[in-house]
């Protein structure tokens, strides 16, 4: 297998860019003390993420993406998943990991397609992992990367390689990713990072993000997850949730009970082993029926890991990644939870769910245990 | 103006403790209420205000507006009982004008307010550095304020 990069225009480093400055995500902000504020339920959060920062911003150009390099306004000045991400030298940043570092869980470097990319990743990548023993995880931009780089990553200390697919045709990934106007990314070059990124990091040591909402139907999604469980590679999911001002800004967040619904068969399916088969679609590819005992759905449900973050685990095993907010403002009901629900809030899981319109009997798992994908958020020591 | 832990606090405005709120006195049963800085600061980056309709009756505690911030939305209780008589309108196109200038940044008038409903407040210049010291150790040793 070969993965070739993409030649990418070189900048000129100035005073506010990566490797020497870096973007955190505010709630990264919030925990290493860079912004004053709260959450509004406390919890324990230790999953810090990193944007690379470039004057020129990201040389793609997604439609639902912050980042997107037509979307109006300066990149100094532009949110990402809605949020401000908040400008912050390197060394500071590695300096307060050092002093934050026994509540920290999880670290995760964002690349973006940049002709510095790679080397200032592999550059910050070095300085965190010389200083701290966090496990890091890398969000990488496939443009940039071949197998010998992605080896480099993990020299360089990485553990986990994440590709942001969202898009899970190639149909959409085209329509919102490549044929766009400053587009150009290729379905077939993100798959060539995916497999080399499997063979070089391992077996559960790769993932996939998936976006609920950008056009697909559920058997879309249910097929993505089934070719990733195959392979041996995570499917993080993700709600849509428009960002002002991108070309996609104006279009409806994914409604409740659908990105619920896909949370639930997409466990069922990796963890619970209840074979592809047994979901069953209308002709425009809506989830309409579950074939699965009763009993095993509901304890899913009251379990409720089924509907926390898709992230990489900490060192233990424990949720790692947890990205509160990512994709709910704090006055909508959390579309993943931080934390695992409980109380009112698997009541509200269930209202969404309306399981009797949806589950119907059927046999239990088929897949063995030991095919199933590993719990994806901790659930190691429950 | 003094300054206390860093901040600069107007010690001729009272002081809601259990609620980070400056209570302006301003004529017979009427006060004008807003964030104190800590109150705005460790709320974090404040997004959208929603604001109690006039007349609305409050007791104390009761939810006079609701705050969002980036990662926190809560509502901002009523310093003392009384009426709604106003609110800052402009809040709602500028919200984050209550974290760069809390007290230009008044939240609502309350009005039928009683004598006794000053009582739990703080005021005096030596009261006011004490408490407002005090409370900005806390916040720190919380972890809600910027190092």
């Amino acid at each position: 297998m070969s993965a070739s990069t993409v030649e990418l225009p070189q900048t000129t480093q100035t005073e506010h860019q990566s490797p020497e400055w870096v973007r955190i995500s505010y709630a990264s902000a919030l925990a290493l003390r860079f912004r004053s504020g709260r959450f509004t339920q406390p919890f324990d959060f230790g999953g810090i993420n990193l944007l690379l920062s470039y004057d020129r911003g990201c040389l793609s150009d997604c439609g639902y993406c912050g980042l997107a390099r037509n979307r109006p306004g300066d990149y100094e000045e532009k949110s990402f998943i809605r949020v401000d991400w908040p400008l912050v030298e390197t060394d500071e940043l590695v300096r307060r990991l050092v002093r934050h570092e026994d509540k920290l869980t999880r670290l995760c470097i964002s690349m973006v397609t940049h002709g510095r990319a790679y080397p200032d990743t592999l550059d910050i990548a070095g300085r965190i992992t010389r200083s701290v023993a966090t496990p890091l995880s890398l969000l990488v931009a496939p443009p940039t990367l071949n197998e010998a780089r992605l080896q480099a990553f993990r020299d360089a200390g990485a553990d986990m390689i994440g590709i942001g697919l969202d898009a899970v045709t190639e149909d959409l990934f085209r329509s919102l990713r490549s044929d766009v106007p400053k587009g150009g990314l290729k379905w077939s070059q993100y798959w060539r990072i995916v497999d080399a990124a499997r063979l070089i990091f391992g077996a559960w040591k790769v993932n996939c993000h998936t976006l609920v909402g950008l056009g697909e139907s559920d058997a879309d999604l249910m097929g993505i997850f089934t070719r990733l469980l195959e392979g041996q590679i995570f499917s993080y999911l993700f709600c849509f949730n428009p960002e002002p001002d991108s070309r996609m800004g104006a279009l409806p967040k994914t409604p409740l009970q659908r990105w619920r619904r896909v949370q639930l068969a997409k466990f069922l399916l990796e963890e619970r082993g209840i074979a592809p088969e047994q979901f069953r679609y209308d002709d425009a590819g809506t989830l309409v029926r579950i074939h699965a005992p009763r009993g095993l759905v509901e304890a899913v449900v009251a379990d409720g890991h089924a509907f926390m973050t898709n992230g990489c685990p900490s060192s233990g095993g424990e949720p790692g990644c947890t990205r509160p907010m990512g994709s709910w403002r704090p006055t909508e009901p959390p579309r993943d939870f931080p934390w695992r629900p409980r109380g009112v809030e698997l009541d509200g899981i269930r209202a969404a769910l309306d399981l009797d319109s949806l589950v119907s009997p059927g046999p239990g798992p088929s897949r063995p245990p030991e095919l199933c994908a590993p719990p994806a958020a901790g659930r190691v020591t429950e | 103006m003094i300054t206390v832990a860093g901040y600069d606090v107007d010690e001729g405005l009272e002081y809601d403790p259990d609620y980070n709120l400056w209570v302006e006195r301003r004529g017979l049963g009427v006060v004008r209420v807003g964030y104190d800085p800590l109150g705005a600061e460790t709320v974090g980056d404040i997004v959208a205000v929603a604001l109690a309709a006039p007349g609305r009756a409050l007791v104390r505690g009761s939810a006079l507006a609701t705050i969002e911030a980036a990662k926190f939305v809560g509502p901002l209780p009523a310093p003392v009982a009384g009426d709604v008589r106003a609110v800052n309108e402009s809040l709602a196109r500028n919200p984050g004008a209550i974290n760069s200038d809390p007290f230009g940044s008044w939240i609502a008038e309350i009005d039928g307010v009683t004598d006794d409903a000053f009582s739990h407040l703080i005021a005096g210049a030596e009261a006011i550095r004490s408490w407002f010291s005090a409370t900005a150790e806390r916040f720190r040793l919380q972890g809600v304020i910027a190092e």
